[in-house]
């Protein structure tokens, strides 16, 4: 008894010195960059598979200790770059531009992990004697795990000098708590960033190599661990070291403790945690009080360079070509284009429920995927248990989602910014998790084989067994699901450009623009921005909804955070604030992806790059290019240069 | 007579489309305490901060030792010698005192050496005993001292002092004018800011009164102390 207990508090304690090692850093970036650094697990991945490369040729003995001094430094050198390079441009900027940023470097770094070496699981060869277990209180252990918890803990104990003792490290530590006071006293912080993003990548790399050798190495290894550290950081503090510490142990045993005695709360535990401290305590276990905020607004899309008129023309344009898609089939192309279109369509939802929280009053929701993933499970279940018809499912998915939407948004739309962002992922990852466990969605499979047909107690049609001909094109089966995504879609936007013009709509837009001005005028925002979210997350559950009317099926992974991450990128790449951006977006991230898997697997490398370089230099979205662009046709100079009436020159050169 | 320290010059200044500061002239001699007193939102805080360049003026010139710095960043214009203690003290709440000095400590200034820490430590002795303990938990008056010698260790030869003696206890914010006396007497050169004007009248050798983002009066204490219409219009002191 006294054996497995102590079994399992060195197996926590092993794990938990790697949580520590991930969160250490990424703490003390977010401390004084104020960056969310996703990307994190991807150099946690990184350090693990350089470490391969390395003990490859010198194999497993000396090959190890110097892959564990080589590999971390190497991934040093990419956290400097990666800083210098992207991160740099934009401080200054709403927070954010740093979370979509270092997200879209996920893509990119995962898919080049892929290009340089195999997909799936290989084990890291360790050293000979640390195979050798030894023996503690009569039970055995294995020497590596030891070897972890000495080597992980030196290490943290050495970083924990560096911030305690030297001239860096108190540098470090009041950046943290105040970075313009630091200016204030002549030192120029902002040098300081390269260095603190480079060891904090290095020690993310020591991290992967030493659970590398303790489990295996896999391209995921990052995507999954991410989230964990995310919740450390959290719970010890969002800029704690010594939070980091506490809260990366802790979590590490319970984990641990938990896997062995009530399997099915593992995964639940530590997100119900975060979701708790975020809402009694913000600050976490050892935070302080609050950052100074200097992040500057969101950036949302420009007027466009059209009048009114104009775009009212082009969007029944656009409707008008969308509806002719499906008569193409057969003629012009296969039927694939429109179960693609159809995606589009959905996710075009999807994306735009979450610019109408997002984009118009500021909430940024990292877990949106929640209510998507509510919306399709919703469908499932009830057309397997309940009723096949797809208005009573769909009509119970929105409710769901909205109701779940209301639940979120009460609680957690009083904490604010990055912590709501925090939150929300928090919550997307609980369901994730649940869903991943419960009998009733059928667990990690997920649901199967659902069918509806559309009408009401037992009156409809199955859309299968009838079709519509127009001349000589016969639609059926998706060609006409196809006007029921449409339409889904078309009704969304018109009603959130109905509320967004009424009065609601006006308080929201004020609220974006300066909530404290909104709340002097005597509007209490927070009701504003609740309604806003539950109107955001029933949308989204009837895009998950619709797309699992469609293929029957819902999966666990429809909340996994890196679906919440696409639907942002979209967002963005559309342009954030605009209702029609974000439907843009979905069109551009479906087209590029189908384009691309055409010429090569790795197209996250591509669409990853191309967003981190929106984010950096039109972070306004496509929507904002032709008024960018404007200047450039017209006048044939830079607007910089473009001659005004007082500039002597004016006129002068034609 | 010779050049002043610190001049300004006729600055606009502002945050993006707010402006705050209306073709603003000051200046201050070496060895001087100057005071710049005005109501809430006169424009104080932003003139400070206008001076330090942690915003840049959109017009108009500063002049430090015959120096430009009006477009000089913050940390460009400590190493030259002048420090800011802003309104909100903000000492590091979770560095111990002596690391609020240490962090500080760099050299700079030009004329007078900087206060080595443990000099500081002579003149506020009551942080003396507490070098140890953390930021947060000092008092109000404490924070103030700290965040004053914290300018000193830094090399400042020009103090902005911004409010310092807002929300004191009385007798705390006599012991904060003598020091500031002291440190005068010492060299030190003094702009301060203040809402409460007695403060001024007792420390300053020259005052200006802002109000609106302009100057509206520039004159000695004992001038300033007569002036009744000055003193009931822009600072609300019934006489
Ligand atoms: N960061 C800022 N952004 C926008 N406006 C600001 C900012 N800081 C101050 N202001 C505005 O500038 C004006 C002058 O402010 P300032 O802080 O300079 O006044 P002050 O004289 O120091 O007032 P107080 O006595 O309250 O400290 C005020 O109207 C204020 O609202
Ligand atoms: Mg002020």
């Amino acid at each position: 008894m006294l054996g497995g207990l102590i079994q399992q508090l060195l197996d926590g304690l092993t794990i938990g010195v790697v949580y520590v090692l991930l969160a250490a850093g990424l703490s003390v970036i977010f401390g004084v960059m104020h960056v969310i650094n996703f990307a994190h697990g991807e150099l946690f991945a990184l350090g693990a598979y350089f470490a391969l490369a390395l003990i490859g040729p010198l194999g497993g003995g000396t090959g190890f200790f110097v892959a564990l001094l080589v590999a971390p430094l190497l991934v040093g050198v990419i956290g400097v770059l990666i800083e210098r390079f992207t991160v740099r441009p934009l401080y200054g900027r709403n927070p954010l531009y740093h979370i979509l940023l270092t997200f879209g470097l996920v893509l990119v770094i995962n898919d080049l992990i892929y290009v340089g070496w195999e997909p799936g699981s290989v084990s890291m060869p360790i050293p000979e004697f640390l195979r050798a277990t030894v023996d503690v209180l009569g039970a055995s252990y294995a020497l590596y795990n030891l070897f972890i918890i000495a080597f992980g803990g030196a290490m943290a104990f050495g970083v924990w000098a560096l911030l305690e003792y030297t001239k860096f490290g108190l540098i470090v530590r009041a950046g943290s708590q105040d970075r313009q006071m630091v200016r204030n006293l002549g030192i120029d912080i902002d040098r300081y960033y390269s260095l603190v993003f480079g060891m904090g990548a290095a020690l993310a790399a020591v991290a992967g190599i030493v659970l590398g050798g303790y489990q295996t190495v896999s391209p995921e290894m990052g995507t999954s661990i991410i989230i964990p550290a995310f919740v450390i950081v959290v719970l010890g503090g969002l800029g704690s070291f010594k939070g980091a510490v506490v809260a990366g142990l802790l979590v590490g045993i319970i984990q641990t403790v938990l896997r062995t005695h009530v399997p099915i709360l593992e995964g639940l535990v530590i997100f119900l945690l975060m979701i708790g401290i975020l809402l009694i305590r913000p600050q976490g276990l050892f935070g302080s009080e609050a950052h100074d905020d200097d992040g500057g607004e969101l950036l949302t899309g420009t007027g466009g360079v059209l009048d009114s008129q104009t775009r009212t023309r082009l969007a029944i344009a656009m409707v008008g070509l969308l509806a002719l898609v499906p008569l193409g089939v057969g003629t012009l192309y296969s039927p694939y284009v429109v179960s693609l279109v159809i995606e589009i369509l959905i996710w075009g939802l999807f994306a735009l429920s979450l610019d109408f929280v997002m984009g118009y009053t500021g909430l940024v929701s990292l877990g949106h995927a929640l209510f998507y993933g509510t919306g399709a499970y919703a469908v499932a279940i009830v057309l397997l248990n309940v009723s096949q018809s797809a208005f009573v499912a769909i009509a119970l998915a929105v409710l769901v989602s909205a109701g779940i939407a209301w639940f979120v948004g009460f609680l957690s739309i009083r904490v604010s910014g990055v912590y709501f962002a925090m939150i929300t992922l928090g919550f997307a990852e609980l369901f994730y998790n649940v869903v991943s466990r419960l009998e009733i969605t059928n667990g990690s499979d997920g649901l199967f084989g659902a069918s509806a047909y559309y009408g009401v107690a037992g009156v409809g049609v199955d859309l299968d067994s009838i079709a519509i001909f127009l001349g000589s094109v016969a639609l059926t089966g998706q060609m006409l699901f196809y006007y029921v995504a449409l339409a889904a879609l078309l009704g969304a936007f018109l009603l959130t450009r109905r509320m967004l013009q009424s009065p609601f709509g006006s308080v929201l837009k004020s609220i974006r623009e300066n909530e404290q001005r909104a709340t002097f005028l005597g509007y209490e925002t927070t009701v504003y921005k609740r309604r806003a979210f539950v109107v955001s997350g029933a949308l989204a559950g009837l895009a998950g909804g619709l797309f699992t009317l469609n293929t029957g099926y819902a999966t666990p992974s429809f909340a996994h955070w890196l679906h919440s991450g696409e639907v942002i990128v979209m967002v963005i790449l559309g342009g954030m604030g605009t209702l029609y951006g974000p439907i843009l977006g979905s069109f551009v991230f479906f087209g590029l992806e189908d384009v691309l898997t055409d010429f090569t697997a790795r197209w996250r490398l591509v669409l990853g790059t191309v967003f981190v370089l929106f984010v950096i230099f039109l972070p306004q979205g496509l929507v904002s290019l032709p008024s960018q662009l404007v200047p450039y046709l017209s006048g044939g100079s830079s607007p910089e240069t473009e001659p005004t009436p007082e500039d002597p020159g004016f006129g002068g050169d034609g | 007579m010779s050049d002043p320290l610190l001049s300004v010059d006729g600055i606009d200044s502002g945050y993006g489309e707010t402006k705050v500061l209306r073709d603003l002239s000051l200046s201050v001699d070496r060895g001087d305490v100057v005071s710049l007193v005005g109501r809430n939102g006169a424009g104080k805080t932003t003139t400070l901060r206008s001076i330090m360049g942690i915003v840049t003026p959109t017009a108009g010139s500063v002049t430090y030792r015959g120096e430009d710095v009006t477009t000089l960043p913050a940390t460009e214009t400590v190493k030259r010698g002048i420090s800011l203690v802003p309104e909100e003290r903000r000492i590091f709440p979770e560095l111990t005192v002596m690391e609020n000095l240490e962090i500080a400590d760099h050299g700079g200034g030009t004329e007078a050496d900087s206060l080595s820490i443990a000099e500081a430590l002579e003149t506020f002795e009551n942080l003396r005993e507490r070098t140890d303990n953390a930021g947060s938990s000092l008092s109000g008056g404490e924070q103030q001292m700290l965040a004053i010698a914290r300018a000193l260790v830094g090399g400042a030869d020009l103090v902005l002092l911004d409010e310092p003696t807002e929300g004191l206890a009385p007798y705390i914010v006599q012991d904060l004018m003598d020091v500031v006396r002291e440190l005068n007497e010492q060299g030190i050169t003094v702009l301060l800011v203040e809402q409460n004007v007695h403060v001024c009248l007792e420390l300053a050798d020259r005052n200006y009164v802002i109000d609106q983002g302009e100057i509206v009066y520039e004159g000695t204490s004992d001038d300033l102390a007569d002036n009744d219409e000055v003193l009931d219009r822009y600072l609300g002191v019934s006489v």
